[in-house]
């Protein structure tokens, strides 16, 4: 199985960060994990990488202080990086409102933006390495 | 001397006397004439017997005779079978004898009387004669004939040109075959017929012929006639006149008999009065009615009768106005009579003087017609017009009665006068217009119009002007309608609607108090949901690593994880009943509490973090206000703000905090202004007040102070505003309810 290169995880809570982070290592989809506490601190690594490789996938939170995951999102699509990217919005939030939110914003930008609620696992995390993957 | 035996065989009547005038000798033709046996001898019979007795003048001239003498004279006599005889006699003598010559004249005589009285007749009675003598063919007209037939006196006239004067047709055909009758058989005539004259005037003739009956074998045919147009005309007239007269009689009785159904069938009572008060007749209905016999009241004053006697004052009145009626004046009231059952029964009752040519009043004529239920509509009438009347008066929708054109007030009810503050009698002082606001008239003048033109208009919603001066809100409904008179009026349909809009108003704040509170719940459950899911997917993911895991340094790692995710739920559930508490304003208690009082305690709880920071403080809030709050919301606001202000100050100066207070209506308001950072509102300003949103990421953030903040004073009816400038400050403006 081809692992993906690098994996972009965005929260503000320190037991997501931990968690996810765990998992990756575990499931083994990735070697390299990049963890940021809000947007603002993911935009500034976005803006400063030069010829290294672009993250093939983001794991984003939503709520979060400074610069939330829809003002990253808006931000990141005027930075012009590989539209090739799937953005995982991760969420806790059963809310249709946000489903149907997360649904504008992939028709709205040239990169994929997909729901992925929260607890996530090992399962879950194998799948979506799949389809980015073989895609 | 004359022969006597010659005398004897005389077939003239001779007789020859001596002249001691006795009879010698009666010729024969002397007692053909006379009808007696001759008698022998003479001598011994005295002359006189041998004369009929009523020869009176013979026998005295006889007797009278003086020989020498020829004495001549005429007489008549009644011969024995009675018929009168006319003789004329010669008496003259011989020398030794008187001799007495007798003629027969009565034909003569006769002759002479008829042609006499013939024209005399002619002549008095206009009837004209004729004479046809069939042998000859010789038809003759008298002078009167002529004149009839209007020919000239030397006209001859001939059988044949005789026709010619009857009219043709029937008048011809009758008298040609009168004529053909009379020369076959001899049967008389007599006949009316129309002849046209020699003039060319048309007239009736009475035309009579027989044959002479004296003798059968005559060949003469008499005739007479007469101009009988005069007769004939004035029969005809009179034939057409009584016809005439027939056929009036017969339609009189037709009248009469129609006059008599219609009399005796309407529904109405008619009854004829004299002029005293009696009655003379009267119709069945009337009768029917009263269930009484034309017997039992003809001929009686008219208030003795059944009808009238439901009481005395009715009686009265009758009698009063019969009096009035015979004076020719017309009656007309509604009068009360009793019918069969004696129920007292209202009729339109009238009494009509009949008047003659002189205006003289000859009879009246009484009628009544049942008005029961009229009287009992009209009675209907009154009560629902009561009944409508203390409706208007007591609907609660106002309704006023306007004159259309000048604008007067005719009618208006207790709701009309309690919303514009007038009184009855101020109104009818007013006109329209005067109540209605200056803004409002151009609009009224369009109202009326389309009202004049289509009858009705509304409803709208329009102002009246309060006797006070302000406007009342209403809504409107304006009618036409035309009164008996042909006036226009128009009612209006008032509802004061003031109140109604101003429970409009409180309705829509309070459909926006609770949807904003449904908002708030529904925001509530989302938060709820998400804060705890994501709680407890931090559970689920830890412990999926702790299964996975086999390093038991890094499960203690994990297990610390799980203990500070456990501590992280717990503060959440805390924070969200805080928030359920406010919310529900559950253990509230009110106070009134000194605002300046309250600053400034705040400012002392915090007064380590202001030292430290060198924070400046201004606070402008008179010592004497008075604010009625929950103290703990107070208090938890006032830090919450304070030391967000020192929290998030600029790193370039040192922090300053000034607090003013101001009072608008139903509010105190408080304003914190900082000069700290500030915060993008184009771009947080949305998510400012929400739960778990921190923006400037602080460590100690928690995102829950100006959420919790917003929640207290919206639970005492309060807001909160803010107004920030980034890198300049902050500015909250927090609104106390007055009245909480």
């Amino acid at each position: 199985m081809r692992t993906i290169n690098a994996i972009c995880l965005i929260d503000d809570d320190p037991i997501t960060i931990f968690s996810v982070k765990k998992l990756i290592e575990i499931t083994q989809i990735s070697e390299t994990v990049h963890c940021f506490h809000n947007g603002h601190e993911a935009l500034e690594f976005f803006k400063s990488l030069e010829n290294e490789s672009e993250p093939e996938l983001i794991l984003l939170d939503l709520n979060m202080p400074i610069v939330d995951g829809w003002e990253f999102m808006d931000a990141y699509s005027k930075l012009n990086l590989n539209t090739n990217i799937v953005i995982y919005v991760m969420t806790s939030s059963i809310n249709p409102s946000d489903a149907r939110k997360v649904e504008q914003y992939n028709q709205k930008f040239p990169f994929q933006v997909k729901h992925l609620i929260k607890p996530i696992n090992k399962d879950k995390l194998l799948a979506l390495a799949k389809e980015s993957t073989t895609t | 001397m004359i022969n006597l035996p010659l005398v004897e065989h005389c077939p003239t009547p001779m007789a020859v006397l001596n002249k001691n005038k006795e009879l010698l000798k009666t010729s024969r033709g002397w007692n053909v004439l006379f009808k007696h046996p001759i008698m022998v001898p003479y001598n011994e019979l005295h002359f006189s017997e041998t004369l009929p007795p009523s020869l009176e003048q013979t026998r005295k001239a006889l007797l009278d005779y003086i020989p020498g003498q020829v004495l001549n004279g005429e007489d008549s006599y009644l011969d024995n079978q009675g018929c009168l005889k006319w003789i004329s006699y010669q008496i003259y003598d011989t020398p030794e004898q008187i001799v007495v010559n007798i003629q027969d004249i009565t034909l003569h005589k006769e002759n002479h009387n008829n042609h006499y009285f013939r024209n005399l007749l002619e002549k008095n009675a206009q009837i004209g004669s004729w004479h046809y003598d069939i042998e000859n063919d010789l038809l003759h007209w008298s002078s009167i004939t002529r004149s009839i037939y209007e020919v000239d006196i030397d006209y001859t006239p001939s059988l044949q040109d005789s026709f010619l004067f009857f009219k043709p047709g029937q008048h011809l055909d009758q008298a040609l075959n009168a004529i053909n009758q009379v020369l076959t058989t001899g049967d008389r005539f007599d006949l009316e017929l129309q002849i046209t004259t020699n003039n060319g005037k048309e007239k009736w003739i009475h035309f009579v012929g027989e044959k002479a009956s004296n003798c059968p074998s005559s060949n003469t045919i008499y005739g007479t006639v007469q101009d009988i147009n005069k007769q004939k005309n004035t029969a005809l007239k009179i034939a057409l006149q009584e016809k005439q007269l027939k056929s009036t009689k017969r339609s009189m009785l037709e009248n009469k008999r129609l006059f008599t159904s219609i009399f005796n069938s309407t529904f109405q009572f008619t009854g004829f009065l004299n002029l005293k008060g009696r009655l003379i007749d009267v119709n069945k209905p009337a009768l029917k009615f009263a269930g009484v016999e034309i017997e039992d009241v003809l001929n009686k004053y008219f208030w003795d009768t059944y009808w009238w006697q439901s009481s005395k004052k009715e009686r009265r009145k009758l009698r009063k106005s019969i009096a009035k009626a015979a004076k020719g004046k017309f009656v007309r009231y509604e009068a009360k009579i009793l019918d069969k059952d004696q129920v007292p029964t209202y009729i339109d009752f009238s009494l009509k003087p009949v008047l003659d040519e002189n205006k003289r009043v000859v009879f009246l004529i009484s009628e009544g017609r049942l008005i029961q239920e009229m009287v009992e509509a009209r009675k209907k009438l009154s009560e629902s017009e009561k009944l409508h009347r203390m409706l208007l008066e007591h609907s609660p929708t106002g309704l006023v009665l306007n004159d259309a054109m000048s604008g007067e007030f005719i009618e208006m009810n207790g709701s009309f006068k309690k919303s514009i503050g007038y009184i009855e009698k101020e109104l009818h002082d007013l006109t329209h217009p005067d109540v209605i606001p200056k803004a409002d008239k151009t609009k009224e003048l369009r109202v009326l119009k389309a009202v004049l033109e289509d009858g009705i208009y509304g409803p709208y919603q329009g102002e009246y002007l309060h006797k006070s001066g302000t406007p009342v809100a209403s809504l409107i409904t304006r009618v036409l309608i035309t009164n008996h008179d042909g006036k226009k009026l128009i009612w209006s349909v008032v509802q004061d609607i003031t109140q109604l809009q101003e429970k409009e108003a409180e309705l829509l704040e309070l459909i926006n108090v609770a949807s904003e509170q449904n908002n708030r719940l529904l925001n509530f459950a989302h938060i709820v949901s998400h804060n705890l899911r994501s709680h407890a997917s931090n559970f689920s993911m830890l412990i999926e690593l702790l299964g996975i895991e086999e390093d038991i340094f890094k499960k203690v790692e994990i297990m610390e994880m799980l203990n500070t995710a456990s501590k992280n739920m717990l503060e959440t559930i805390a924070n969200l009943n805080e928030i359920i508490a406010i919310n529900t304003n559950l253990n509230i208690k009110t106070e009134v509490v000194n605002l300046r009082h309250q600053i400034d305690e705040a400012f002392t709880n915090i007064s380590e973090l202001t030292k430290s920071a060198f924070a400046e403080i201004e606070i402008n809030v008179p010592d004497d206000v008075q604010i009625n709050v929950v103290k703990a919301y107070l208090e938890s606001i006032l830090l919450n703000i304070f030391t967000n202000a020192i929290k998030y100050k600029s790193p370039m100066r040192y922090p300053k905090i000034t607090i003013d207070y101001q009072a608008t209506k139903g509010y105190s308001i408080i304003t914190i202004a900082d000069n700290g950072i500030g915060i993008d509102l184009e771009k947080h300003g949305h998510k400012l007040f929400g739960m778990y949103k921190t923006f400037h990421g602080n460590r100690d953030a928690r995102g829950i102070g100006l959420f919790i903040t917003k929640n207290q004073i919206e639970a005492m009816k309060g807001k909160i505003e803010v107004e920030s400038t980034v890198d300049q400050g902050t500015k909250f403006k927090i609104y106390f309810y007055e009245n909480y």
